[in-house]
């Protein structure tokens, strides 16, 4: 099926693409003006106490030298919350460091005999900053802002990644899929997003600026409401975009509503889609889609503090991240492993799972395999010192990927190259990798004409699919049981390679593909 | 009345003296001059009376009372205060300019502007004037409004720091000959300090000569000229008379 033209693909978006630029901006705003006001009480303290100075302003500047998305997933831990909340912490942390330093510099930098004539006629240190250093100081003062705002805007694109919503949300989901539209659907409104801002306080800086003896000659008046128009388009964007937020996101918790999560990879897509769509068909109630999560970890945080009520995940990825225990090889004996210590420790529920197993997989082009006679992994021994590896850095570092892979079948690969998943596919096609790790439901092994290779000697631990859900909301609708019931098994190996080869390669949408699986083993009518 | 009583400072504890010993004593309604090049002391003595400097020693009064007992900012609200340079707040029109102490001192927002219209009436500025920034106006015109902000709640006592000093030579006239009035009419203890030896004897009542953190001599214009204390008071007045003297000749 060929792409919709961008006319269709637009209008169809245009809904969301309005509820992720209120998020975005909102985001970006509130987090600048909570910076705003922290980074100028920061830099006032700074100023008053000069020996905190040089560690306030250090530690500041660290801060921004963390990554981005460490900083995010560190503060999700520390709040013990996805969404909104950490990311608006993050932003606003990276927000600091212009304002406070350029505060600081505007602060010190008014001239000598303006602060005498403040103290000769009688101005307490406290009037001294407020009514002479800080409305001198606006023009620097303001310079940060506008800096951090469009740093602000910039970040506020990885949010997405736990949860909190914006722009980022259509790049993380592109990125997912391959799809470039999707990225740019996210990338160019956040870059506009970002010169529109950086205009606005533009406007904001030159109406508070103090005038200068070449300026025409306005009245007091006039100045006092060009700078209130100037002090207040910023307020209003701000306010503006809040209020947008909260009409699409009620404060108080709907009932009947299922929030589920999923990775921000296509095959957790797909079957977060499915799930969703299975429950709206065949339930009365409502579902939440919080898609697109930052990993495991994240969708497990979000799990137990329920922010989401279910994820798709695989047990060999639980075992290793969640349950810090050793991979399991027999698909049964994972799932009924993660199935006991799930229910035991967290109260989660492990739902009977969807019928394929993406374990790992070596996997090679298919034409070089039969000149060379593949079809085991073992086969690759003797001439893996002349073959050029692809990895992704997961699976180079995993004791389950590639270190333990090289010792189990005595592999030494000739070059090993660190590679994004997308990349490494089209490579293999191209014949500039000759083999690479990846996922063995992976919808391009098939449509690339690539080959897995049999692990013979059974290293590569199961990673079956299963719903992971919270035992609260099974109990409070046990109608979810039997939806999920009737998911199980569904999906074997070929299916799921299927169904992820209609979005990455066809760039369809996951909900659509789903929806048509859905209806094709009549799992729901096709009313829609 | 303000006193000094063997008023030293020094930045280095001891080693050397912005100011060395000072006994001084100024009269109400007294316009007293500090003359002396920079690095002389003078500045230093004025900048004590509203603690923008401490004394490293010594004791300073102000009508019987230690300055240094009296609360910081009442007393600096209570002394007028003018300077050279950008002494004005650039961020405020001179309104705002004129009538900060009022403000800080809580007055209502009628007696202020009330305050504003008398005191540009005063220094002779035009009442449109109020709405503008300081960098819009004039050099002399800025200091006027210097010397309408010192005077904004009415001061006993007027200090004055070279604030003429940065004027061409036909504006700082003019305004020399205006603070002569402006004196009469106000009746203000002023304390004026200048390095200019003319302006020292158009405008002082009496003329303390200072030189090396020392004050050599301290009387009337009739006394500094009449009877030089010391060899730098009879230098400081020999020096321009001869060159008056040339002048005249060559005229």
């Amino acid at each position: 099926m060929a792409q919709q033209d961008l006319t269709s693909f637009l209008i169809e978006r245009a809904p969301e693409l309005a509820q992720r630029t209120a998020e975005h901006l909102m985001l970006a705003s509130v987090s600048t003006l909570i910076a705003t006001i922290a980074g100028v009480v920061i830099a006032i303290v700074c100023f008053e106490y000069r020996q905190l100075r040089n560690p306030i302003t250090a530690t500041v500047g660290i801060l921004q030298t963390v990554p981005s998305l460490a900083m995010l997933v560190f503060l999700m831990t520390v709040i013990g919350k996805i969404g909104v909340f950490p990311a608006l912490a993050a932003l606003t942390l990276y927000a600091l460091l212009p304002i406070v330093r350029n505060t600081i510099i505007g602060l010190e930098s008014i001239p000598a005999p303006t602060i005498e004539a403040a103290q000769g006629i009688g101005m307490t240190r406290a009037q001294q900053i407020f009514l002479v250093r800080i409305p001198m100081a606006m023009p620097a003062i303001v310079a940060g802002i506008r800096t951090a705002a469009v740093v602000g805007v910039g970040i506020a694109t990885l949010s997405a990644f736990i949860g909190a919503g914006g722009l980022g949300e259509f790049i993380n989901r592109g990125l997912a899929l391959s799809n470039t539209r999707l990225i740019l659907l996210g990338a160019i409104p956040a870059a506009i997003l970002a010169i529109v801002a950086d205009g606005i306080l533009a406007i904001a800086e030159w109406g508070l600026q103090p005038t200068k003896a070449t300026d025409r000659l306005i009245s007091a008046s006039q100045r006092k409401l060009r700078r209130r128009f100037a002090a207040s388009l910023p307020a209003i964007v701000c306010l503006a975009s809040l209020i947008f937020y909260f009409c699409e996101h009620p404060l108080v918790a709907q009932p009947n509503v299922i929030k589920i999560g999923t990775k921000h990879f296509t095959e957790s897509l797909i079957l977060g889609e499915l799930m969703a769509q299975a429950i709206e068909g065949r339930t009365k109630l409502k579902v939440e889609r919080r898609f697109d999560l930052g990993g495991s970890l994240v969708c497990h945080g979000a799990l137990m503090r329920g922010d989401v009520d279910v994820y798709p995940e695989y047990t060999g990825t639980s075992l290793a991240t969640i349950l810090n225990m050793e991979g399991i090889q027999d698909p049964t004996l994972a799932l009924t492993t993660v199935s006991r210590a799930y229910k035991e420790r967290f109260a989660l529920v492990w739902l009977p799972s969807f019928g394929f197993n993406n374990a790992w997989a070596v996997i090679v082009k298919e034409a070089t395999a039969n000149s060379h006679g593949w079809t085991k992994i073992s086969d690759l021994k003797g001439s893996a010192e002349k073959l050029r590896m692809g990895l992704t850095s997961e699976f180079a570092e995993r004791s389950d990927g590639y270190p333990g892979l090289k010792k189990i079948y005595g592999l030494n690969f000739g070059r090993i190259t660190d590679l994004d998943t997308n990349i490494a596919y089209r490579a293999l096609k191209e014949n500039q990798l000759d083999a690479t790790a990846g996922n063995s439901t992976d919808g391009r092994i098939d449509a690339y004409k690539l080959k897995i290779l049999d692990d013979d000697k059974h290293f590569f631990p199961a990673y079956q699919a299963a719903p992971v859900a919270r035992e609260e909301a099974l109990k409070d609708h046990p109608e979810l049981i039997a939806v999920f019931n009737s998911l199980s098994g569904t999906i074997n190996n070929a299916t799921m390679r299927q169904l992820n080869y209609k979005v990455d390669g066809e760039h369809r949408s996951p909900s659509e593909v789903a929806h048509e699986f859905l209806v094709a083993r009549h799992l729901i009518d096709d009313s829609k | 009345m303000i006193k000094f009583t063997e008023v030293s400072k020094t930045y280095d504890g001891g080693g050397s003296y912005a100011l060395r010993d000072l006994n001084l004593t100024v009269a109400n309604g007294e316009f007293l001059v500090l003359l002396g090049s920079s690095g002389s002391g003078k500045s230093t003595t004025l900048k004590m009376i509203n603690r923008l400097i401490e004394p490293s020693s010594g004791a300073v009064e102000l009508d019987g009372k230690l300055i240094k007992d009296i609360d910081l900012v009442q007393l600096r609200r209570s002394i007028g205060y003018v300077f050279q340079g950008i002494g004005l707040f650039p961020h405020m029109t001179i309104a705002e300019n004129i009538a900060i102490v009022p403000r800080l001192m809580g007055w209502p927002k009628e007696k202020q502007l009330a305050r504003v219209a008398a005191l540009l009436d005063l220094t002779g500025l035009p009442h449109n004037f109020s709405e503008r920034l300081p960098e819009q106006l004039s050099g002399g015109q800025q200091q006027r409004v210097g010397v309408a902000r010192a005077l904004a709640v009415d001061p006993e006592y007027l200090l004055m720091d070279e604030p003429f000093g940065a004027l061409d030579a036909v504006t700082r006239d003019k305004l020399q000959q205006e603070m002569l009035q402006w004196r009469t009419t106000l009746n203000k203890t002023v304390i004026f300090v200048t390095h200019d030896l003319f302006e020292a004897l158009t405008l002082g009542d009496r003329i303390a000569i200072f030189h090396d953190g020392v004050m050599q001599q301290v009387g009337t214009r009739t006394e500094v000229l009449g009877s030089p204390a010391t060899a730098f008071v009879k230098d400081l007045f020999a020096k321009p008379a001869k060159q008056l003297q040339e002048f005249k000749d060559l005229v």
